[in-house]
């Protein structure tokens, strides 16, 4: 070690710039969820004491029966890698298929996506998509969306040239699941291997980091999949929050069965998990809605799996379950209302002249920004119109994409494709 | 006491050299400009009772750095790949400074803050301490540590022996 490498070493960080033109904007954004975090905090800790007075007070005066719905959520935590970062808007609007003829009629199939749009910025991802009855084999992580090819490469863009961070995963554009998996925060993306050596290895890939930071041998997962529609894999992971992944594994009837275990990253130990473990785990973390009578009582969920109706200007969840939607962020009650003058377009999305389509006035959630601030996309399940954004602490919500021309299919991350 | 508005002029005026810290701390420029933005949102919420808040900011880099660390990269795994870095126009590279970076990338996190404000940003025993919230005395002997691992480090260790043939 010398004079002259120190010097090198230390004005080697002068060419690093960052996000230099976004970052006060960035910080902004963090300063705005911490305080929202905080707030919950302290209605937590205030409505503990209060709790606790009237527990006291009970036992003087009798037993009651505690109101389990009253009781505030206490504030959500994130343990994200990259906590505060700004996600970026993901969709193509760029699909090039061909019918496929078959003496059921004709169907979209060989989907070729072109250009993926990440934010304002366009990238040619190049990508084939074989099957559409699943989802776009998609994912977005802090560091960009990630997207896995039919020769089961794995690549990452943030909207400058995708670079390819796997070889063979068990992942690619041909079954029913992609077979990768990311949170709605932080930077993990995880996988199953499908190299002959390590076959069957859970993989957890850090895509800010641009490593892996996790393997975890599984041999139960090493088996090709079963279903026709399965994909060459047994296992599949689907769902990360925080630094847990799930996954699960296909059945012999071709079913998955979501969130069986739970790899925890930090302490490398597989558990047994199942539905409820996952929906604690979302609830107690920002980036989820809960869709119930109340924080506690209800469903949560960090994806598609809420429907949103525009009613007048108001957005409410499906008419025929509960109305009311909580922030796991906050515990707060959620209102969307629809940007000031914006219908929603009775003809939106891809059709064919004649052609009427169910869902102009649904919305479904695919994608989260920040802590405040989801992305929903106009239409059903085989088609996307309108992409708006919507903060969940005001209801605010913005028309962030007009909806493509009629003659042209959008998609969106775990959204289904068209067909 | 640094007034509250003066915070985004701040963050568009200096971020940019204490980016350049963070740089050196954690060797990524992903991780940096987020190490850099937790510092700053954390540097927020404190600035009405800051004296100086660029000391304050380069303060809590470093302890969040070692902080993330503890937290979660422990279980980090050795790798042929060398990182992506940026180039320095200009600049030609001497031939022990990758070996070096690498090197230093090796330390614990205490040890590479102590390497990277007294040597590469060139800052006094006592700033450093002050930095660090240590004493100058663990400054030195952290730096002498840090040292002694840079001697031995497999990184460095092969052009010593070239060197000595």
């Amino acid at each position: 070690m010398n004079g002259e490498d120190l010097k090198y070493l230390a004005n080697r960080s002068e060419a690093v710039r960052g996000r230099a033109d976004q970052r006060l904007a960035e910080v902004h954004a963090r300063i705005r969820s911490a305080r929202r975090r905080r707030a919950a905090g302290a209605v937590a800790a205030t409505s503990a004491a209060v709790v606790a007075i009237v527990l006291g007070m009970a036992v003087l005066t009798g037993p009651t029966a505690p109101n389990r719905h009253d009781a505030p959520p206490p504030p959500a935590h994130s343990d994200a890698p990259a906590p505060g970062t700004t996600r970026k808007v993901v969709y193509s609007d760029d699909l090039r298929s061909r019918p496929l003829k078959t003496s059921a009629g004709d169907f979209v199939a060989n989907i070729h996506v072109g250009v993926l749009h990440v934010g304002d910025r366009e990238v040619e991802i190049d990508q084939k998509v074989q099957m559409v009855h699943g989802g776009w084999s998609i994912v977005v992580t802090d560091a960009g969306a990630v997207y896995a090819k039919v020769d089961h490469t794995v690549w990452v863009t943030d909207g400058r040239r995708p670079r390819q961070i796997a070889q063979q995963a068990c992942a690619d554009s041909s079954g029913d699941h992609s077979g990768l998996a990311s949170g709605t925060a932080g930077t993990l993306l995880a996988w199953f291997d499908c190299s002959p050596a390590t076959r069957g290895d859970l993989v957890v890939y850090d895509t800010a980091l641009r490593r892996e930071v996790a393997r975890h041998p599984l041999p139960s997962c090493r088996s090709p999949g079963p279903g026709p529609n399965a994909g060459p894999y047994e296992c599949v992971p689907d769902g990360v929050i925080g630094e847990h992944v799930y996954f699960g594994h296909i059945t012999r009837a071709g079913r998955l069965v979501q969130h069986e275990f739970r790899l925890d990253v930090t302490s490398g130990q597989v558990v047994h998990a199942g539905e409820a473990v996952y929906a604690d785990d979302l609830r107690t973390h920002p980036r989820a809605l809960v869709v119930g009578d109340s924080w506690r009582a209800g469903t949560p969920s960090d994806s598609g799996d809420i429907v949103f109706h525009a009613v007048g200007s108001r957005l409410v969840p499906d008419k025929t379950g509960p109305t009311r939607v909580f922030d796991t962020a906050t515990g707060q009650r959620v209102q969307l209302r629809l940007p000031a003058g914006y219908r929603p377009d009775p003809a939106a999305g891809f059709h064919r002249p004649g052609e009427t389509l169910e869902g102009t006035d649904t919305f479904t959630p695919f994608e989260w920004l920040d802590d405040d601030t989801v992305v929903l996309a106009q239409g059903d399940i085989n088609w996307v119109g309108d992409i708006i954004t919507c903060h969940l602490s005001d209801g605010r919500c913005d028309l962030a994409v007009q909806e493509p021309s009629h003659n042209r299919h959008r998609i969106a991350p775990g959204l289904g494709l068209p067909g | 006491m640094a007034d509250k508005s003066d915070f985004d002029e701040f963050v568009v005026t200096r971020s940019s050299a204490l980016l350049r810290t963070a740089y050196l701390l954690v060797q990524d420029e992903g991780r940096a400009e987020d190490l850099l933005q937790t510092a700053l949102t954390k540097a927020w919420f404190a600035w009405q009772r800051i004296e100086d808040p660029e000391a304050y900011v380069r303060r809590i880099m470093v302890t969040t750095s070692a902080s993330w660390w503890r937290r979660r990269w422990n279980r980090e795994t050795p790798t042929d790949q060398p990182q992506e870095r940026p180039m320095t126009a200009g600049l030609a590279e001497p031939a022990n400074a990758q070996d070096l970076w690498v090197a230093i990338g090796h330390l614990p996190r205490g040890q590479r803050a102590v390497v990277v404000l007294r040597y590469l940003e060139d800052r006094t025993e006592a700033d450093t301490a002050y930095l660090l919230g240590c004493s100058v005395g663990t400054v030195k002997s952290q730096c002498a540590k840090a040292l002694a691992k840079l001697r031995t480090d497999d990184a460095l260790a092969s052009d010593v022996k070239e060197g000595s043939r």
